[in-house]
């Protein structure tokens, strides 16, 4: 318990940190961290329901994508200042980083089994992405026929 | 006459607008859309808008039938996100008010003369970052300090190749390097710091996350060849990292 609540720590200072580095204005800190403390949060919590890894990447990826798609409608402003910071805790620098050591240290075995890992971290990050872009382009697109001409 | 160059001016401007958006990290989708919106507000009729990563082409048609075209080349991304919040209410303000070409370049230059950040906020963000992420891959308090001194090297790297103007990809591959030997060091020296977990606290700064993202989305919309440079630059930039961590490897093993 205390270990998850030090990481959804961890996560939102690191977050806010990377906001800062992208030039995010500064009265959006406190909405990127709450957004990433709650995307963090889930993504542990499917984890101590045994969710499989993956799905709870896929499930917190979903999440962060629906809630900057809302904060973006609701503050006006491009989804990608919201959504890059919100997911990117989910990234997997450790695989990333595991896969160039096991790989340069011969151990090729090893450094097959991060990449794959890689790769599915990523991809799950990306499928819960363009999930959340699909379905609300569907939206956007459904109300624009309904308006009257 | 004077209809004529005032179509010219306002595709110019409206230019300036697209390309701001795309070097502050806006997907190519987004930046076509805004141009597009914006020939609309100003009547500017049959606009065709063609926009990569490097490039963007727009030709439109004045109420004479005279045809403007005008390109713009992006050579270097500076994220700025601040920047593209403005530059994203700025259009919506311009759509509905339609001001003249003269207003809109006033409007455009006072947003990118006041969207600077501070040096010092951005510091804090490299430290906080790398930090907080060595932290969160269950890295120690030590690794994470130690991470943070690794972040300010690459602070001033990064200062030193804005002020070179040096490419992005030989940025990230030097970051590497001297993260990874900065790791080394550090996990010599100090008994209780993990040299991977204070490796990984600094490839989170260098991860080209935002390009991925912007990469997949610029595809999902149906634009394949916007999403594939993108793609292949976020591709170019892990094997940036993973080149400078092996030459890291290599310098470190020599020395030791």
């Amino acid at each position: 318990m205390i270990e998850n609540i030090v990481g959804i720590i961890a996560a939102v200072v690191g977050t806010v940190g990377f906001a800062l580095m992208l030039r995010l204005r500064k009265e959006r800190l406190p909405v990127i961290a709450v957004s990433t403390a709650l995307c963090y949060g889930l993504y542990l919590l499917c984890i101590h329901f045994s969710v499989a890894y993956i799905g709870a990447v896929f499930i917190a990826s979903l999440f962060a994508g629906f809630v900057s798609e809302f904060l973006a409608i609701y503050i006006k402003a491009p989804v990608t200042v919201f959504l890059t910071p919100t997911i990117l805790p989910l990234v997997p620098g450790s695989s990333l980083y595991y896969t160039i050591e096991a790989y340069f240290q011969g151990n090729l075995d090893s450094a097959l089994l991060h990449f794959s890992n890689l790769g599915k971290t990523i991809g799950a990050i990306l499928l819960g992405i363009v999930f959340v872009n699909t379905i609300m382009k569907c939206i956007r697109n459904y109300k624009a026929t309904k308006k009257p001409r | 006459m004077n209809e004529t160059s005032n179509t010219e001016k306002l595709l110019s401007v409206i230019m300036n607008l697209g390309k701001e958006m795309l070097m502050c990290g806006a997907e190519v989708n987004r930046v076509e859309d805004t141009i597009s919106r914006l020939c609309d507000a100003y009547k500017l009729d049959n606009s065709e808008i063609f926009s990569i990563t490097s490039l963007i082409i727009v030709t439109v048609k004045d109420n004479e039938g005279k045809r403007f075209v005008e390109s713009r080349r992006i050579n270097s991304y500076v994220f700025n996100f601040y920047r593209l919040e403005e530059l994203n209410a700025l259009s919506r303000t311009v759509c509905s008010t339609t001001p003249s070409a003269e207003d809109f370049q006033v409007m455009l230059d006072e947003i990118i003369k006041h969207s600077h950040f501070s040096k010092l906020m951005r510091l804090i963000g490299f430290v906080l970052t790398s930090g907080g992420f060595c932290l969160l891959f269950q890295g120690s308090f030590t690794d994470a300090v130690c991470a943070g001194l690794i972040a300010v090297v690459i602070f001033l790297i990064e200062r030193l190749f804005t002020c070179l103007s040096i490419n992005g990809m030989f940025f990230n591959f030097i970051s590497s390097l001297f993260a990874g030997v900065g790791a080394y060091f550090f996990a010599g020296a100090i008994d209780s710091a993990h040299l991977d977990k204070i490796m990984i606290g600094n490839i989170m700064l260098l991860i080209p996350g935002l390009m991925l993202t912007n990469a997949i989305k610029d595809m999902m919309n149906g634009d394949t060849m916007a999403g594939f440079l993108r793609f292949c630059e976020a591709l170019l930039t892990a094997l940036a990292i993973a080149l400078g961590f092996w030459c890291a490897m290599i310098v470190t093993g020599v020395l030791v």
